[in-house]
């Protein structure tokens, strides 16, 4: 694989975006990742017993909108907190502006509607109302719906690969960035937090009987979340130019599959290594570089097994020589948030950057045998963070990385 | 970047008219069987129209977890094995990391949601909500099993950019093969459309429109390094890919934006293949302007409307109507590609024609 340095345009993080069960914004969500607290609460959407399952990671400080969609509201909220903090105004709008999002299975609750009106007897004729549900229930509605919103003209890429979706966007938008075809993207990530979804991660026994632990011995299934993560993404020269504060740089990405099984990770974590060595490859960084990998850990034992043998391996030699990377997961913070965790966890990693501390992996309490680098604490390292990992994993046997870096204060004049 | 140059070394195509090449052929010549009259939903006594449904196809019912596949990602499985095949990768061994898969739709995987729904919670009873269904219930199903079927660990993606989507695909792949991530990838798009989709969409609005057509069409985009290594030569390839240009505006305004990014001349272009409905739609006098030595064509007059898979059965549409000694369209050697994006983006495919070359 043909190994390059940075590409030109450098791309940078300028504003950020979120909603998630942690409160309404991104102030209220690194709150609990510094202070290692769990946003996940009993389910309050439907009657979980059913199922057996408890907890979710709903947005329970919002109250829904009747008739807009959850997962449009939550991505109007994050679009109005990304404006303001990004610097954005009338001169970053139209054709030079692009909006890239990534989302499982988009506007899916207003969907659950016409799925039973017609699935059922006896039928009516469909009504304006339906065919409305159903304009946003295709999965670039929300892309849409957020660049309309924002005047952007510029390419609208939706990406659907389940839980990587939002991170590959990221990628996406990255190469829209550096190819020219756009000056300036909105990237991110939207998921709702929905009986489907949640009735299928049931059947697959996905879920956790009690607390989401990612990395530990004890854990045993995932807990679904929702959100909307945006994050401003334009080149550097530009964000300089301007003045903005610059969170991070995006050095890179990659993608591919596993190639093993639909529903299942490649146990050896061969479809993730081949991830990050693209991502490597796209930034001309190594193993040696990385400070802190944000991991999908999702909890399940199946995913974080995978994501210990593909880091075991990769990560050999520092962990012979004692400099393993710290790692840790925000799973047991907001839950899995599906099309919004690469996103997510972007940020979070940004956050660590940006603000010099390494997150903790919450409710971490025993790390698998030989996994006491994975951080359940967090601590504060101010200049020794300067590269995160970002990886994420899916249905499909999908798998991504991000590379980011702490930008050099001095870069801002 | 790499200077190796791209091509398309492998086709396939499932339409409304069957699978294949051929099938395309017979549409193409207006010879193919009109499209069935169709009514979702039974009793419900609504009219849809007349729609390009893809009989079930059993191309590929070798394949041994063929049982598990959903709809949606047999279309894409049949298209995929087509174009393999075709270029000749099927059995190959070595270097599957190199391969990968990037498709689009614009619909994706609605049809399994809805059967997944019917099955989850009725009266606060879990009534069997269905693993094998549920599989089924993400838009990267045809990618993934692509991907298992014949252990193509390269990158992966699916874009759902509406019916954009396959040219997009093509777009990004354009990007990974010349930074030399991946040796061939199979890029394209698949659409299946579920009841609801032919009871609530109004896809005669905007730039869209025309019959319903499902359909899947998937090439192999290969690095010519790639091709050479396995004993063939560029000529042995359908057609180079110059490259995918995406420029927003009117159709007239971003051609020529397209070919200046392109570096082609528009004096080159022999075909120019329109993603209108029909060419009644193309206002008079534009033709000449656009392309004033090339055939325009309207391939949705013959194809159907299928959205996110549309881009990738134009490609397959152009070779065939490449001039029957294969050195040109018209005696001219680039054919143009276009696919409307999201609102007043476009993408433009060229291809060059390799033979004589």
């Amino acid at each position: 694989m043909e190994q390059q340095g940075p590409a030109e345009p450098r791309v940078v993080v300028t504003g950020l975006g979120m909603v998630s069960a942690a409160g309404p914004d991104v102030g209220s969500a690194w709150q609990l990742i510094r202070e290692g607290r769990s946003a996940l609460a009993p389910v309050e959407l439907f009657d979980s017993a059913p199922y057996g399952g408890a907890l979710s990671g709903e947005a329970l400080h919002l109250e829904r909108e009747r008739g807009e969609d959850r997962s449009l509201q939550l991505l109007r909220l994050a679009s109005a907190e990304l404006l303001a903090d990004s610097g954005w105004g009338e001169e970053q709008r139209g054709a030079d502006t692009g909006v890239v999002l990534g989302t499982c299975q988009g506007a899916i609750e207003n969907a659950k509607g016409i799925h039973r009106s017609f699935s059922s007897r006896p039928h009516t004729a469909p009504t304006s109302e339906d065919r409305r549900a159903f304009a946003e229930y295709r999965p670039g509605f929300g892309t849409q719906f957020l660049a309309d919103r924002l005047g952007a003209e510029g390419p609208r890429s939706t990406v659907g690969m389940v839980c990587v979706s939002s991170s590959v966007a990221i990628i996406h938008a990255l190469d829209l960035l550096r190819r020219g075809a756009a000056r300036r993207i909105v990237a991110g990530g939207f998921e709702s937090f929905s009986q489907f979804v949640f009735s299928g991660f049931h059947c697959i026994g996905a879920l956790a009987t009690g607390r989401l632990r990612p990395f530990d011995e004890q854990r045993d299934g995932t807990v679904l979340g929702e959100a909307a993560v945006l994050l401003t993404l334009e080149r550097l020269e530009d964000a300089e130019a301007r003045g903005a504060h610059i969170y991070a740089e995006v050095l890179g990405g990659g993608y591919a599959a596993d190639a093993f099984h639909m529903t299942a990770p490649d146990p050896e974590g061969g479809g993730l290594e081949r991830a990050i060595r693209h991502a490597f490859a796209d930034s001309g960084l190594g193993t040696d570089d990385v400070d802190y990998v944000c991991a999908h850990g999702t909890g399940t034992v199946f995913n974080d097994g995978m994501e210990c043998a593909t880091f075991g391996r990769l990560f050999a030699e520092r962990a012979a020589s004692g400099t393993m990377p710290a790692i840790s997961s925000m799973k047991s913070v907001f839950g899995h948030t599906l099309g919004a965790a690469g996103a997510l966890d972007a940020v979070a990693s940004v956050l660590a950057l940006d603000r010099g501390m390494l997150p903790p992996s919450v409710a971490l309490e025993q790390p698998i045998a030989d996994w006491d680098f994975v951080c359940g604490t967090g601590r504060d390292c101010n200049g020794e963070l300067k590269i995160a990992l970002s990886t994420n994993s899916a249905f499909g046997g999908n798998n991504s990385a991000l590379l980011l870096a702490r930008i050099q204060r001095g870069a801002q004049g | 970047m790499s200077a190796s140059r791209l091509l398309l070394s492998g086709l396939g195509a499932l339409t409304w008219e069957g699978a294949g090449l051929d099938a395309v052929s017979r549409a193409l010549a207006g010879t193919a069987a009109p499209f069935a009259r169709e009514e979702p939903i039974d009793g419900l006594g609504v009219e849809v129209g007349r729609i390009g449904r893809i009989k079930d196809p059993d191309s590929a019912r070798s394949y041994k977890r063929w049982g598990q596949l959903d709809t949606y990602s047999r279309y894409g499985f049949v298209a995929a094995r087509m174009a393999l095949e075709d270029a000749g990768l099927e059995g190959a061994q070595e270097d599957r990391d190199r391969i990968g898969v990037l498709l689009g739709t614009s619909f994706g995987c609605m049809e399994e949601n809805q059967r997944f729904d019917r099955y989850e919670i009725v009266d606060g009873t879990v009534k069997g909500a269905s693993p094998l269904v549920f599989k089924g219930t993400v838009d990267n199903a045809p990618a993934g099993w692509i991907a298992v079927a014949w252990k193509l660990r390269g990158p992966n993606a699916t874009f759902v950019s509406g019916s954009g989507s396959s040219l997009e695909a093509l777009w990004s792949a354009e990007g990974l093969l010349r930074r030399d991530r991946a040796r061939a990838l199979l890029v394209g798009g698949v659409e299946r459309f579920s009841d609801l989709h032919l009871l609530l969409a109004d896809s005669k609005d905007g730039r869209h429109g025309g019959r319903l057509a499902e359909g899947a069409g998937i090439v192999v985009v290969e690095r010519e390094d790639s091709l050479r290594s396995r004993g063939r030569s560029a000529q042995d390839a359908h057609a180079e890919l110059v490259g995918v240009a995406r420029c927003s505006g009117s159709l007239p305004a971003a051609l020529p934006r397209a070919l200046r990014q392109l570096g082609v001349s528009v004096a080159e272009v022999g075909l120019l293949s329109v993603a209108m409905p029909s060419l009644e739609d193309l206002p008079e006098g534009l033709a000449e302007e656009l392309a004033p030595r090339a055939k325009i064509v309207a391939e949705k007059e013959y194809l159907g409307e299928s959205h996110g898979a549309f881009g990738g059965l134009a490609l397959s549409a152009a070779i065939c109507r490449l001039d029957k000694e294969g050195t040109g369209w018209q005696g001219l050697p680039l054919a143009v590609i276009h696919v409307f994006g999201e609102a007043r983006e476009n993408f433009f495919a060229v291809l060059r024609a390799t033979k004589g070359t």
